[in-house]
């Protein structure tokens, strides 16, 4: 099903109390989004990789860039769209992968680990200065990915992303993949969400005091 | 041309990964796991290893050696210049405060005992783990063969490990992957007995303990009476 069929299906459900556009498009796809939203979250909790389903690639035919930010002398990606936020390292972005010839696949590190990585393990074994790091690792802050232990082939080649995006980043013709067995209930779900908006004309304008 | 067989040493990583990936752990856990697998094999080369490393090492006019950084335990010292390892001998008595330019114990009178007659020593050694400092008679200016018990982490490359130990780091990390997962306590007690069971295995029939590995070098390599 597509979006905008997705929407349509919705609206053509809704209750016809008002002749006007009651329901904007914009309210339904929110409503979409929020009862998506929510499957996807129940999805994650009954296990990670079932998101596997519903992520969207980015960088796929033209890498996606990795700058430096020079002040923090660290690498970064921009990410080229919104993502659904899960309460894990990864969050939204579930895979980074190299444009290198090596593929380098990176693991997702929380902004902490992050931090205190220097001091362990992952920071002092994992090459030496000047060789090649043979792992290397990526973090979600914000609008972006953060990267750690990055080679300079890496660096140069970009980047494909993995990332699991929310309702409003799909275009009208895109094909929309409803988790496993809940489209009853996303359908369920927005219309109820959307019945709890009471019509203009039936404010009750006999009100002793307004 | 692709080998035709898997290798016997493998990186810690592709260890975690296997792991990960027969498990479906997800990726999440990866930097976590890692850590976990790193700490598993430095505690198995503190305490049941096989394996040892052997390094030449210049000890200075006094006959003091700095241990390396990655030193764990002592195994034992050699000239290096000798097609025979003769080991030095530890002396408790030896005061490094006082050992000298010179070899400072004369043994002459001491090879003669009531249990051998023979292999008088030229080589003496004491330990000092509080300073990281094997002092020495008899290898003033020399080069040493030390051979010791090393962390086994590579600082300059990924650690390789023997994949016999893979089973080992196994269980480990399933035992510890339970107690990040919040297993109750009665799971994480099946994951440990697995853990030691695995250690049992390796130690049997792969990896003898570190003094058994110690007994066996020195045995073929003393040259007689040691005291």
């Amino acid at each position: 099903m597509t979006k905008a069929e997705m929407r349509a299906s919705v609206k053509g459900a809704l209750r016809k109390i008002d002749s006007t556009a009651k329901y904007h498009d914009r309210m339904i796809d929110r409503a979409i989004e929020h009862s998506m939203n929510q499957f996807m979250y129940d999805l994650y909790r009954k296990d990670p990789r079932d998101l596997d389903q519903y992520i969207r690639e980015y960088g796929g035919e033209v890498a996606l860039a990795v700058t430096e930010d020079v002040s923090t002398e660290s690498y970064y990606t921009d990410l080229p769209a919104a993502y659904v936020v899960f309460p894990d390292k990864q969050s939204g972005v579930r895979y980074v992968v190299g444009h290198d010839r090596d593929k380098t696949v990176l693991y997702p590190m929380s902004i902490t680990e992050m931090l205190l990585a220097d001091r362990t393990y992952l920071g002092s074994s994992l090459a030496e200065d000047g060789d090649p790091y043979t792992r290397s690792f990526y973090a979600v802050r914000g609008s972006r990915v953060v990267y750690y232990n990055t080679n300079s082939h890496f660096r140069r080649a970009g980047v494909r992303i993995g990332i699991v995006i929310p309702f409003s980043e799909y275009a009208d013709e895109d094909e929309i993949r409803i988790p496993f067995g809940q489209e009853d209930r996303t359908f369920i779900a927005v219309s109820q969400k959307l019945a709890q908006i009471p019509p203009a004309e039936l404010i009750d304008n006999n009100k002793d005091a307004q | 041309m692709a080998e035709t067989y898997a290798p016997a040493l493998v990186r810690i990583g592709d260890i975690v990964e296997s792991f990960m990936a027969k498990w479906r752990v997800p990726m999440n856990d990866f930097t976590n796991m890692l850590l976990f697998a790193f700490d598993c094999y430095r505690d198995n080369m503190s305490h049941t290893s096989r394996l040892y490393n052997r390094k030449i090492v210049t000890a200075d006019a006094n006959g003091t050696i700095t241990m390396p950084k990655d030193m764990i335990d002592f195994i034992g010292l050699c000239p290096a210049t000798e097609k025979t390892l003769w080991p030095s001998t530890e002396n408790t008595n030896l005061n490094p405060e006082a050992v000298s330019a010179n070899s400072d114990i004369a043994d002459g009178y001491e090879s003669v005992g009531y249990a051998g007659r023979g292999a008088v020593n030229e080589y003496y050694h004491k330990i000092v783990w509080g300073e990281r400092k094997i002092y020495t008679d008899g290898f003033e200016g020399q080069d040493v063969l030390l051979m010791y018990v090393s962390t086994g982490i590579r600082t300059d490359e990924e650690t390789y490990i023997d994949v016999t130990l893979a089973p080992v780091i196994d269980a480990y990390l399933y035992w510890r992957l339970g107690e990040l997962n919040g297993a109750p306590i009665n799971e994480l007690e099946r994951r440990e007995r697995g853990f030691e069971k695995a250690i049992r295995l390796a130690s049997r029939y792969r990896l003898p303990p570190l003094r058994s590995v110690w007994d066996s070098l020195l045995s073929v390599t003393s040259q007689g009476l040691r005291r």
